[in-house]
C-alpha cells in the first residue's frame, strides 16, 4: 500500500477533503454541464483519427477534441512553447476554477498546489522537434523542446500562469496516476495547503506517442469506431485513446464553506497497489487480487462497507484478460454485491486516455452524484461470457452517495478511489451558471 | 547584408515566438523591450536560433544577456553584419 487513510467519509468534517470545482474537457463537450448531457444521451466521441495520417500507422480510430477555443485560453507566445496536452491543462483549469467560484488572488501562494498525472507528456512537441533534427539539424530544433515535452510541462505552466508556490508535481503511472492525483491532493492538504489544482490531460494522438503504448498489444486497431472499444465485451479488441481531460479545484471542506461555496462531492478514500507481472496472470484470481486489495482498503479508508458501494467507475480495458481481472477484483473485494452494483465506463465515449480518463471518472462520478443518474457505457455488442456485472449501457437513474472509481496503469499499477456525495450537495446548476456571484 | 535584411530576420525570430505582427509592432514600438512583448529569457535564445536561420548571424547565448529588446539585438546584428560587408567588398 502505497499510502495513509485520508480524511472523509463523514460529509462535512472540517479536514474533510473535497472537489469544489471540476472541468471535464472532452471529445463529446468541455465544461460540466456539456459533457454530462452529451455523456447521458449516449453520445460517442470516437471518430476516425485526423490529427495526422494513419495510412501506414495500424491504430484508425481515437476520440479527438475538437470544440475547444485553445486559443482562448492559451496566446500564441504560450502556445508555441506547449504542447496541446499543456494547452488542454491550462483551458480545463480556467473552466475549474470558474467552476468552483475559486479566485486564486484570494489565496496564499504558498498554500496553492498543482498536482497533474500524465501517461503521455508533450510527445506530439517532442516528434515534431526530433523530426526537424533529423531533417534540418541540431539549429532547427525549438529552445521550447527543453521546457515543453516532458511530463511535468502541464504542472510547471500551471504553476507559472497562477503563482502558485506551494507543492508541485506530476504522477508518470499510466491511467492510475489520474486517480492517486488525489490521494496526493490530500497529503498536501494535510501539510498545510489550502487549494490543490488537480487532475490530468492528455494528447498522444500522434505516431511517436501512439507508438509508445502500440507495444502493450491493447490499442484497438479496429477501423470502425462503433466497434472498436468494447469494454467487457465478447472478443473485445482493445481499448480506443483520445485527448482531453478533466481538472479540479480540491480542498479541505472549511475552506470551501468558509469561501461560501457548496462542495461537489467528498474525496472518501484512496488506494494503491503495484502487482507487476501478476497484473497479467492467467490466473484472473491472481490478476485480480493487487487491485481487489486497493478497493479493499480505499473503502476502509473511507469507513465504507462493500455494500454501501452504488456505483463503479471501471477501468475497462477492452481486453478479455484485463476486463477478467476487473469483474473478478469486484467480487473479491464486494462479494455478491459486485455481481449487481451498477457498472459504467463512460471513456467507452471519450477514450481511455491514460491518466486524463481516470481524472474525467472522477468528473462524471462527480456529476453522477450530482445528478442521481449512472452514466452509460457506449458500447454494443454481447458482453464476455466472463463479465457477471450489470454494465449501464442507457443512463439509469438510481439513489447514489458512494461512487467507487477505478484505475490500472500498465505494468502493474493498480488505483481506487471513493467518492461521496457531501451531506449538502450542491444545486446541480448553481456552479455552472454563476460561476462569478 | 543590409538592415532591412536583418529586419527581416529579427521580425521573423519574433513571430517564431509567437509575438504576432511583429513587423507593424516594431514599426509603431521602436523602444519596446522583450519583457513589454512577454518574451522570456528562453523566447530570446529562440529568436536568435531563428535569426540565425534567417541571416547567418549567430549570436552567442551570452551576448544575448546584454540584449533586452529587439532594438538592441538589431544594433548588435548591424554591428557584426558591417565587418562582414567590408571584408565580401575587399
Amino acid at each position: 500500500m502505497m499510502t495513509t487513510p485520508l480524511p472523509g467519509g463523514s460529509g462535512e468534517r472540517d479536514d474533510a477533503v473535497v472537489i469544489s470545482g471540476l472541468a471535464p474537457l472532452t471529445a463529446i463537450g468541455s465544461g460540466a454541464a456539456t459533457y454530462w448531457a452529451a455523456l447521458v444521451a449516449g453520445t460517442s466521441g470516437l471518430s476516425k483519427i485526423t490529427r495526422f495520417d494513419t495510412e501506414t500507422f495500424p491504430v484508425k480510430v481515437a476520440a479527438e477534441v475538437h470544440d475547444v477555443d485553445l486559443a482562448a485560453a492559451v496566446d500564441r507566445r504560450l502556445a508555441v512553447a506547449t504542447d496541446r496536452w499543456t494547452q488542454f491543462g491550462l483551458a480545463a483549469t480556467e473552466l475549474a476554477l470558474a467552476d468552483g467560484q475559486v479566485d486564486l488572488a484570494a489565496f496564499d501562494p504558498y498554500g496553492v498546489a498543482v498536482i497533474t498525472a500524465s501517461g503521455s507528456g508533450g510527445n506530439e512537441f517532442g516528434q515534431r522537434e526530433i523530426a526537424a533534427l533529423w531533417t534540418r539539424g541540431p539549429k532547427a530544433v525549438s529552445v521550447y523542446q527543453s521546457i515543453a515535452w516532458f511530463y511535468a510541462a502541464t504542472t510547471g505552466q500551471l504553476s507559472i500562469r497562477h503563482g502558485s508556490k506551494g507543492m508541485c508535481g506530476v504522477l508518470v503511472e499510466g491511467a492510475a496516476g489520474g486517480l492517486d492525483a488525489f490521494a496526493q491532493a490530500a497529503r498536501a492538504l494535510r501539510s498545510g495547503t489550502d487549494l490543490a489544482l488537480v487532475g490530468a490531460t492528455e494528447a498522444p494522438l500522434s505516431p511517436y506517442a501512439l507508438t509508445c503504448v502500440l507495444g502493450s498489444g491493447l490499442l484497438s486497431t479496429a477501423s470502425d469506431p462503433a466497434t472498436a472499444y468494447r469494454p467487457f465485451g465478447a472478443g473485445a479488441a482493445g481499448y480506443v485513446t483520445g485527448e482531453g481531460g478533466a481538472m479540479f479545484t480540491v480542498e479541505r471542506a472549511s475552506s470551501c464553506r468558509d469561501r461560501g461555496v457548496a462542495p461537489h462531492a467528498v474525496v472518501a478514500g484512496h488506494a494503491a497497489t503495484h502487482d507487476g507481472r501478476r497484473h497479467r496472470s492467467a490466473d484472473p484470481e491472481i490478476a485480480a487480487a493487487g487491485l481487489a486489495e486497493a478497493i479493499t482498503a480505499a473503502l476502509a479508508r473511507a469507513g465504507a462497507a462493500s455494500g454501501d458501494v452504488d456505483v463503479v467507475f471501471a477501468d475497462g480495458a477492452g481486453a478479455g484478460d484485463l476486463d477478467q481481472a476487473e469483474v473478478t477484483a469486484l467480487r473479491l473485494a464486494l462479494g455478491a454485491h459486485g455481481a449487481t452494483v451498477p457498472v459504467t465506463v463512460p471513456k467507452a465515449a471519450t477514450g481511455r486516455m491514460e491518466a486524463a480518463s481516470a481524472a474525467l471518472d472522477v468528473a462524471a462520478a462527480v456529476l453522477a452524484l450530482e445528478h442521481q443518474v449512472v452514466p452509460p457505457t457506449a458500447t454494443t455488442g454481447p458482453l464476455a461470457a466472463t463479465a457477471e456485472i450489470d454494465l449501464v449501457r442507457t443512463a439509469r437513474p438510481a439513489s447514489l452517495g458512494t461512487a467507487l472509481v477505478l484505475a490500472r496503469g500498465h505494468g502493474g499499477f493498480n488505483s481506487a478511489l471513493v467518492l461521496q456525495r457531501p451531506s449538502h450537495p450542491s444545486p446541480t446548476t448553481t456552479h455552472e451558471e454563476n460561476p462569478n456571484p | 547584408m543590409n538592415e532591412s535584411t536583418l529586419l527581416a530576420a529579427l521580425v521573423a525570430g519574433l513571430e517564431a515566438v509567437g509575438v504576432d505582427g511583429a513587423a507593424a509592432v516594431l514599426a509603431e514600438r521602436p523602444g519596446v523591450t522583450f519583457a513589454d512583448l512577454d518574451v522570456d529569457s528562453l523566447g530570446v535564445i529562440e529568436i536568435a536560433a531563428r535569426i540565425e536561420d534567417e541571416c547567418g548571424i549567430a549570436v552567442p547565448d551570452a551576448d544575448l544577456d546584454d540584449l533586452d529588446s529587439p532594438a538592441a539585438v538589431l544594433d548588435h546584428l548591424l554591428a557584426v553584419a558591417a565587418p562582414v560587408e567590408l571584408a565580401g567588398a575587399s
